[in-house]
């Protein structure tokens, strides 16, 4: 469960993280990136952030659960942080 | 020109002393008459009131000394505590006072 | 301050965090280490082998029978039983009844539960005294090496409120992280790792700050019950729900502590903790039974017996105090006693993690003033003391853990001291990390101790191989988690100190004009597009 609980804060964060301009345009190209999308990101993002908040509290007890939740949102945050410069597509020179 | 910048770094050394040194002491008796004050402000039992005012004490101490470094000038901030710490010590009293007599 | 709010803050901010960072550092890489601060004391003590299935009361007819030779007519007993994280060993201690001179005389011992005698293993300070210097310091008087701890940990929680305050786009920059720009990446990740880390981080701080109310705010309740201190011990010996007895005088036989453990087994199953005697032999001894950590909150599940009849007296299940349970949760969140395995890893990395902040902060500020080569190219004695404190203390202390792992296994086991001088090795080494960039550059000095970091670690599980009559291919074959999780540790710790030992030699290198650290174009688009 707590597999589960990751990848869906896993996935959460990075939506969250691409439906963010500066990020967004990072990973795609520039017509692909909309207003549209961004929020579609945002709304996923956050169900599925909360998805794993869930999953964590229902599976341990509320406090530890949430403690759990907020140890593994911090260790993506950086994970996708860090991967973001190397994993970006290389870009030309741009506009 | 270097008499006005060693003056100035005088100025300086001392605005920093001035500002630490009320942070140390005068933000710490404050922060703690102002939680003993809390104490008695908080409408709950006394044991609880007293635990969740030591509990706070340290987020008052913390926004004091804040307020200490960012005050502009150092007169507004020598009375500024001076207050304070005036107000809280008698209110604190005053309220002992009443609930001993109560 | 300054000018503007956010410079008085940034003031603030640099400083409250520079001037005690170095200790801080101690503290958060201690204090992570605590995390395992019972791992770390079996691999220090690799004679003591795991107790096998052992009856609980087994374990209490042992140490029972022990504490009866040993300590009769003390004030209380406790004994836990082995098996779980905190006490693998079967543990008794005890606590003598006061007198005028103080406190009563305590005692502790380890027993092996067949023979009933206590285990013999080298004498180590263990992983217990690495947690403990995290809040005491060392060298210094407990009272003392507490209140400074105190000192700096209000200083880190003044440091991140302020850094909150002063981070500008703290969401826009929340995944930001800029590679190969001198200043900026360093600023990036000072801010990645903090904000990242950020409830972590507050919780540590400010519930470390619960640790210290009564001795640095002691008007608070001192005050509110009349300047009565015993009235104030009273009122908070009942919420935090202790159980006073004074004895009777008149000696009564102990009634059985394995039925009574057996009434617990009933409540609870398999989840006790300790077992508590308060006046043995007296007529009004009382036996409470804890339950193991299953929430946040260090608050334990207790059922209170009469010592004598064995009659249960009192289960206490809950909290019934708000406040308390908040002082409860915050306590037990920063000790984390609760925490399974997954969690105690994640603790332990955010711990490191919380190092890493201190660490780029410290870096950051010496970056950023790093007189510009060519112009005035000498270092005001500040900077320049600055960075010795931090080569010697972020690249030092990490080689004065690793020696003080050296030393338990290769300090004679029949040495006197020898748990002070393992303690002893590690600051000697520190105090040479520190001293070392006078000798060498401060360039050379970095790389020289990454390096030795990383040989150090890398090498500690064949020093581990050599010393004992175990090694890491063994210890994954049996499925020994601690040994193998151990030395795997160590090898990981060891990499990773000689990943940055290579980076920082390769960027230093004097080389083309072009950076030396190879930069995705992305990051170039990245830039250009920030700076928009």
């Amino acid at each position: 469960m707590i597999v589960l609980a990751s990848v869906l804060v896993l996935c959460g964060s990075a939506a969250l993280c691409l439906a963010m301009k500066r990020h967004g345009l990072q990973m795609m190209p520039a017509r692909a990136y909309s207003p549209a999308l961004s929020l579609a990101l945002r709304v996923c993002g956050s169900a599925l952030l909360a998805g794993g908040a869930v999953i964590c509290a229902v599976t341990q007890g509320a406090g530890v659960g949430l403690t759990t939740f907020f140890g593994i949102f911090s260790m993506v945050i950086l994970l996708i942080a860090i991967s973001l410069p190397y994993l970006a597509p290389a870009k030309g020179r741009r506009r | 020109m270097s008499a006005k910048t060693e003056e100035n770094a005088g100025r300086r050394a001392w605005h920093i002393f001035a500002r630490v040194f009320a942070a140390v002491v005068l933000g710490y008796l404050v922060a703690n008459t102002g939680s003993v004050l809390l104490g008695f402000l908080l409408p709950l039992p006394k044991v609880d009131s007293v635990l969740t005012a030591s509990l706070l004490s340290f987020a008052i101490y913390t926004a004091v000394i804040m307020w200490i470094f960012a005050v502009k000038t150092l007169r507004k901030m020598w009375l500024g505590l001076c207050l304070a710490l005036v107000v809280t010590s008698l209110g604190a009293w005053l309220l002992y006072l009443l609930e001993t007599a109560a | 301050m300054k000018d503007t709010f956010r410079q008085s803050m940034t003031w603030l901010h640099t400083w409250a965090g520079l001037v005690f960072c170095w200790i801080l550092y101690f503290m958060f890489i201690t204090g992570t280490l605590g995390y395992f601060d019972t791992e770390i004391d079996r691999w220090m003590q690799p004679e003591l082998r795991t107790v096998e299935n052992i009856t609980l009361a087994q374990s209490i007819d042992t140490a029972r029978a022990r504490l009866e030779s040993e300590a009769p007519g003390a004030e209380r007993w406790l004994i836990s039983p082995p098996g779980n994280r905190e006490t693998p060993q079967l543990n008794i201690f005890w606590q003598q009844p006061r007198t005028e001179a103080g406190a009563g005389e305590r005692g502790e011992q380890m027993l092996d539960v067949h023979s009933g005698e206590p285990l013999a293993a080298r004498e180590t300070a263990g992983g217990q005294t690495l947690y403990r210097m995290h809040y005491l310091l060392h060298y210094l008087p407990r009272d003392v090496g507490y209140r400074i701890v105190g000192v700096i940990t209000l200083l880190m929680f003044v440091g991140l409120i302020t850094g909150i305050v002063i981070h500008k786009n703290i969401f826009k920059d929340f995944f930001t992280f800029r590679p190969g720009r001198r200043k900026r990446s360093w600023l990036d990740i000072h801010n990645l790792l903090s904000v990242a880390t950020l409830p972590f981080q507050l919780m540590i701080t400010y519930s470390g700050l619960v640790f210290v109310i009564t001795l640095w705010m002691p008007l608070v309740g001192f005050s509110s019950y009349g300047f009565d201190a015993g009235k104030l011990r009273a009122a908070l010996t009942e919420i935090a729900g202790q159980v006073q007895v004074e004895p009777a005088g008149t000696p009564a036989p102990l009634g059985s502590l394995t039925a009574m453990a057996d009434t617990a087994v009933e409540h609870w199953g398999d989840s006790i903790r300790s077992i508590e005697v308060k006046w043995p032999g007296d007529a009004n001894a009382r036996v409470i039974i804890r339950k193991s950590p299953q929430s946040i909150s260090r608050f334990r599940e207790q059922l209170v017996f009469d010592g004598v009849s064995g009659e249960l007296l009192e289960a206490k299940t809950a909290e019934t105090n708000a406040p308390q349970a908040v002082a409860n949760s915050l306590i037990g969140l920063h000790e984390g006693l609760f925490a399974g395995p997954l969690l105690r890893w994640l603790y332990f990395v955010s711990g490191l993690l919380g190092a890493g902040m201190v660490a780029t902060g410290a870096i950051y500020w010496v970056v950023k003033r790093r007189p510009k080569p060519g112009r005035e190219a000498v270092a005001s004695a500040g900077h320049r003391l600055v960075e010795c404190l931090n080569v010697g203390t972020i690249a030092g202390l990490p080689v004065a853990i690793a020696a003080y792992f050296w030393a338990n296994r290769l300090l004679p086991v029949d040495m006197a001291g020898r748990a002070d001088w393992e303690i002893h090795v590690l600051f000697m080494v520190w105090l040479a990390a520190l001293i070392h960039p006078r000798l060498r550059s401060l360039r050379t000095a970095w790389i020289e101790q990454l390096w030795l970091g990383a040989a150090a670690f890398t090498l500690l599980p064949l020093v581990n191989a050599a010393t004992t009559d175990g090694h890491l291919l063994q210890s994954l074959a049996a499925g020994d988690w601690l040994f193998a999780g151990f030395d795997l540790t160590a090898l990981a710790t060891g990499l990773l100190l000689g990943i940055a030992a290579w980076q920082l030699g390769r960027h230093w290198q004097p080389g083309p004009k072009s950076e030396p650290v190879v930069l995705p174009a992305a990051t170039l688009a990245t830039r250009r597009d920030i700076t928009r």
